[in-house]
Order: C-alpha cells, then structure tokens, then sequence
C-alpha cells in the first residue's frame, strides 16, 4: 500500500512539474470556453426571446376609447424586440405586411367600433406568439363594445381598467444554456477526454526509459504499480479540470445546475475513465506516435457525435450515433438533462457507463502486467 | 553460501536459445564477471535472475532458498542495474534514489538517510536537487547505480554499467563496485571492457551463443590458452618499425605498440623468436628489455569464442 502511494505521489510531482502539461489542461479549455462561448452566443435559443424583431403598424381611423386602449396595450406589451408604431396610411402597411417587412397591422375603426387584424402567413413561431397576445386583446376590447353597445347605461366600462390583458415583460423560451452554459459544460468533458494521452505518453516513456522494468524487477506488488499511477493520474487531472471547472463557474457563471457538486461528480468519473483507458493503452502501446494518432482521431470523432462542437439535438440520425461509443456523448447527455430538466436518470446511466468501461480498461492493464516479457521489451 | 546458483537453465526465444543449459555458482563476496559478446546470452541470464524474464527450464536457487515463486523477502535483498539509463530525467538526484529505494521498503528517516549516504557513494552528494537532464553521462551512470544500491542488497546485478562514459566517471565506478564488494555485497557484472573484468572480478564466466564455454579467475582463463605466447619488446624512445612486417614473420598472429613496447603474440609451437629478434636488428632497433608473458584476457576470450568481445 505503501508503494501505491509512492508511485502516485511520484507521478503527481511529475505531472504538476510539467508546466506544458499543466497550461495546456487548463488555459487551452478556459480559452476555447470563453471564445465558444462568446462567438457562438447568437446561435442559441436561450440567449433569445421567443420573439425575434418584430415590427407591428397600427391605424387609428377616427378618434375614441378603444384607439386609446389599444395605445395603452401598446405600451404595456411594447419590448425590445416588440415594436408598434402608428401608421397614417394603411395600404402601404399592408403591403409591409404582405412583404413579411412587418409581423400584423391593427386597424382601429373608431366609427364601426372594430379592430382588424392583417397578417401574414409565412411568419413563424414568433408571430404565433403575438398573433396570441393580439387576439386576446381583440377579443377583449370587441366583447366590451358590445356590451357598451347593449347596455349603454353601463358603458361606465372602462376600457383600459377592463382590460385585463396580459404584461408582456419577456417571453423566454424553456429553460436552455447558452452558449457560454453549453461549451462551459461540453468542452470540460472534451478536454477531461483529451487527458486520456498524459498517462499513455507517461506509459510509453517508461517502458522507452526502462524505469518500468526498474520498478518492474522491485518487491512491490504490481496491482499497486497499476493503481498508483491511476491514483496519480487522476489526481492531476482533477487539479487540472478542477481549475477549468472553477473559472467556468465563477467568472463566466455557467450553469452548473444547483448544486454543481453533482455535475463534478460526473466529471470526476469521466476523469477516471479517461485516466483507466490512458493508462492501460500505454500498458499495450509501445509507439507513442501510433497510440497518440489512435487517440486523437477517436477524440475528434466522439467529441463531433458527443455534442462538443455543436449541439446535436435535431440531427436525425448524427444525434444518436455518439451513444454507442462516444464518452462525451453519455456524459454531456447526463449533466444537460440533470442541470436543465433536473431528471438524474442520465446522469446515474453515465456514471455507471463511466466506471463499467474503466473496470473493463483496469482489468486488461492488469493482465498486461502480467506480461513483464513483453513490457520489459517494449 | 551460495548467493546464487543456477543449473541447467534454458531459455528460448524464438527459434534461437538465448540461454543454453547454462549452469553457476557464485558464492557470497564474489565480483562474478559474465563476459561475452553482443547476443550471447548475458543480459537474458541476469533477465532471469532478476525475474524479468521467465526461464523454460532448469533450477534456481538465490541466498540458498530455491525460486518455484520469487518472494518479496528475496526481491528486497537484490539490487539491479540495467543497462539503460533507467531514471527520471524531472525527478531530482535525491528524488530519485529515494523513490526507487522506497519500493524496496525503505521509509521516513532511514529512506532520507540511506538516500544521502548513497548520494555521498557515488560522488552526487552536492548535486541531490539537480536534475539528471542536467547531468554528464558520467554522472547519470552513477545516478543509475545509486537507485540500484540504496537499500544496500545483499545482491547486486550490473548489466553493463559503464557504456559510453569517460575514462574518470569508469573508474570512480570501478571502484565503487570494489568498495560495494568491499561492504559485503556479492556482484554480479556483465561488461564489454575486458580490462574491467580483469582489473576487478574475482571469477569470469565466459558465455558464448547462450553457453558458459570458460569460467575462473582471470589467471585460470589465461591458462587455458595453451597454443599461444606473449613477447613483449621494449625499444629506445622515438624509433618505431612497421608492424606490418612484424606481422609478416612466420607464426605471428598479432601485434600491438604502445609506449614503445611491442606486444607480440605467436604460435607457441612456431620457432618466431628469433626471427623477430632478427627482424629488429635488421632495422637498426636496439632492444631495451624482453619479457615473456601468458596472454591477455582479450586473446583468451577470442581463442575461445572465435570472436572479439566487441563484435
């Protein structure tokens, strides 16, 4: 036991030495977050209102209440992104609209007491909004002129107080990242992955520099040759990917869910996959280069099907590919779904993913320990 | 005691066997000298004794016990010395040896301790916090003998310890291992340098195509060389002949200058004497001093291999 933590203790100091190693785990992910995360920000959703730009003309023909109330809806429902403007001339408006130029024209006829409503088909899910919000107020204010018309007695109504319509501050979307959210979240387990080569490199290099052997011809038991190095390992790399980790959560605040401690706990098991597979190619590996170009090109590949460079949702068949060997896949899969749904089914299915293919990865490096012949020659 | 004692080992690898019922017994207190040219078997015999590599046949016995399953307890008394540079180039001089020490079981005070007196050993001592990158190869030979030693093992293997070093870091070497030998450790060496062999190993096996052909003293091996004999002829500074024509008298089979002497080596049988005594006189070389030896190591070694221990 004593030995394990020898060799751990050694392989951190060695890690943490290598200065190359320690700003290429940390700045590089911190780097590619934040310019993801800013570049990209116009590309997602939550960053948006539901509603896009949107132009609405109305013209007022003649001079009364509900000209005066679907004023005031105009300023209460007036946003950003929602703009009225009153037109004085109503067939260049329609033409607007016809042109999709603008969402709706309202006209307000003062004399027949009636709102109209123009619009055009081809907006999508934006005008739907609007047309809904428009609706309910046409509808309102129609059904108070008629009661004013039926019971003029009472047309003490007043329209702007009776019109119960709703503030319209914001409409958002369902709880999604943004781009900073999701490239804070995808790129920290791409880069957890990218620490498969640390080991392997190590690996190699020691059966290149025979220290390997050395340890190998000592007393120590080689279950814990195998595990101090995993011990160290992983231990550096939770330093590594718990700095990246900590700058993405205090200074560029992504969404880590309510307690973040959940989604490091992910992480932390994909590290130690990451460290498991590592370890154990350099235990079968004796050119680096060969190992290095395997591992790079399975990074690539599992980081396009896990989601890392874009989100996958509504590919088709490209969003499910990743689940069948890609780490990040089930691992971004399962802190998506715990930090912006709260369901943890995932999230436990990857934890188990995670540790079941590390076992597999610990067992082979075992026997390949066995092997001294072949390690002694590699 | 035996510290080690091998009979009847075979190993093959491959179609080639690498270790041909080779058998040894090196007693405690011994320097035992493996010689033998490039793939003869060597390096595989020391694999085996250190368990790096498994036998396909034959006995083993190290401090007496025999080995059906190394235990810790044996593995603890041995050091080894690879051939190889086996060390940490980001590791400091002292964090190495005390890394390598403590798989052997060393720990706290005695590990730091243990470490320094070795470090002091091998003439590192002011370097402990440097690092090997910044080493001389001379230096990192050493470095790599220390974290074999620290634990100061009963048993100590070197396979070659003194490849591709200057002539002062060889000798400080040299002497560390007589010194090692001299604190009660049995050594096993294997090297190229004959020199070595002769100047500091008590017996020699000679091993040849994965078989122990030769095996005693320097002076044993020597005499087994029955077919030779050694002139050495000492002449006046600043005059030299051509070895060419000396190699041309009838019987001779080589020769050597240094210094002003000329090592000439002949067919016992051959009457080359005297035709070498006229052949200096013939070129006006007066003669200072002749002596007749036994030949050297190297000569044994290739009248018995058939081959120079460099090849």
């Amino acid at each position: 036991m004593r030995s394990l933590l020898q060799i751990a203790k050694k392989e951190l100091k060695q890690n943490i030495r290598d200065i190359k190693i320690t700003i290429i785990m940390t700045l590089i992910p911190i780097a590619v977050i934040l310019i993801m995360g800013v570049a990209l920000s116009s590309l997602f959703s939550g960053e948006q209102s539901a509603i896009s730009h949107a132009q609405i003309d109305y013209f007022i023909l003649g001079d009364g209440e509900l000209s005066r109330a679907f004023e005031t809806f105009a300023d209460t429902v007036s946003m950003e992104n929602i703009h009225f403007s009153q037109t004085n001339h109503k067939e260049p408006s329609i033409q607007q609209v016809k042109n999709n130029k603008n969402y709706y024209l309202v006209e307000i006829d003062e004399h027949q007491r009636v709102l109209k409503l123009y619009k055009n088909n081809r907006q999508g899910a934006s005008a739907s909004i609007i047309e809904g919000v428009m609706n309910t107020f046409i509808t309102h204010s129609n059904m108070l002129q008629e009661v004013n018309r039926i019971d003029p007695l009472h047309g003490g109504i007043d329209f702007e107080r009776g019109m119960n319509y709703t503030t319209l501050k914001s409409v958002e979307k369902a709880n999604t990242p943004s781009a900073m959210d999701y490239y804070g979240v995808v790129m920290c387990t791409l880069f957890v992955l990218y620490n498969i080569s640390i080991p392997l490199t190590r690996m190699i290099n020691e059966k290149k520099n025979k220290t390997l052997a050395r340890m190998l011809v000592s007393p120590i038991n080689k279950k814990y040759l195998l595990f101090g190095k995993l011990v160290g390992g992983v231990g550096v790399t939770s330093v590594h990917i718990g700095i990246v980790l900590i700058t993405t959560l205090l200074i560029f605040n992504v969404n880590w869910g309510s307690n973040p401690l959940y989604a490091f706990l992910l992480i932390f098991t994909q590290i130690v996959l990451a460290i498991c597979i590592g370890v154990c190619l350099g235990f079968i590996f004796d050119s680096e280069g060969k190992a290095i170009a395997l591992i790079n090109v399975f990074i690539v590949i599992a980081a396009f099907f896990g989601g890392s460079y874009m989100p996958l949702e509504g590919m088709g068949v490209l969003e499910q590919i990743g689940r069948w060997f890609s780490p990040l896949w089930w691992t971004n899969r399962g802190l998506l779904s715990m930090i912006y749904t709260g369901q943890m089914t995932f999230y436990y299915e990857a934890i188990a993913i995670n540790l079941g293919i590390a076992a597999v990865f610990i067992m082979i490096a075992a026997w390949r320990t066995t092997r001294k012949e072949e390690l002694l020659n590699g | 005691m035996s510290i080690v004692k091998v009979k009847q080992l075979v190993k093959k690898i491959g179609d080639t066997t690498a270790v041909d019922h080779v058998d040894l017994d090196i007693q405690a207190g011994e320097i035992y000298g493996l010689l033998g040219p490039n793939g003869a078997g060597k390096t595989t015999v020391i694999n085996i004794l250190c368990d790096m590599v498994k036998k396909d046949s034959g006995e083993l016995w190290i401090f007496d016990k025999k080995i059906e399953k190394w235990k810790e307890s044996i593995k603890k008394a041995v050091g080894v010395v690879p051939q190889h540079i086996a060390i940490y180039n980001d590791l400091s001089a002292i964090e190495n040896i005390m890394f390598f020490a403590s798989l052997y079981g060393l720990k706290g005070e005695q590990l730091k301790e243990s470490s320094l007196e070795t470090l002091r050993f091998v003439g590192l001592y002011d370097q402990q916090k440097a690092y090997p990158k910044t080493f001389s190869g001379g230096m990192k030979r050493r470095l790599n003998i220390a974290c074999a030693i620290a634990h100061h093992p009963q048993l100590i293997i070197m396979d070659e310890p003194t490849v591709g070093i200057d002539p002062q870091s060889r000798s400080h070497i040299l002497k560390s291992v007589k010194k090692l030998n001299d604190m009660g450790s049995t050594i096993i060496y294997t090297t190229h340098y004959m020199e070595e062999a002769e100047h500091i190993c008590s017996r020699i096996g000679i091993i040849d195509h994965g078989k122990i052909i030769a095996e005693g003293t320097s002076q044993d091996l020597q005499s087994i060389v029955t077919d030779r004999k050694s002139i050495l002829i000492q002449t006046e500074i600043g005059k030299e002949i051509s070895l060419e024509g000396i190699k041309n008298i009838k019987g001779v089979l080589s020769v050597t200058f240094n210094d002003n002497r000329y090592a000439i080596e002949c067919l016992k049988e051959s009457q080359c004497f005297s035709d070498i005594l006229t052949y200096f006189t013939q070129k006006n070389m007066i003669i200072k001093d002749i002596k007749m030896q036994t030949v050297s190591l190297e000569s044994a070694f290739l009248s018995l291999t058939g081959r120079r221990l460099r090849d």
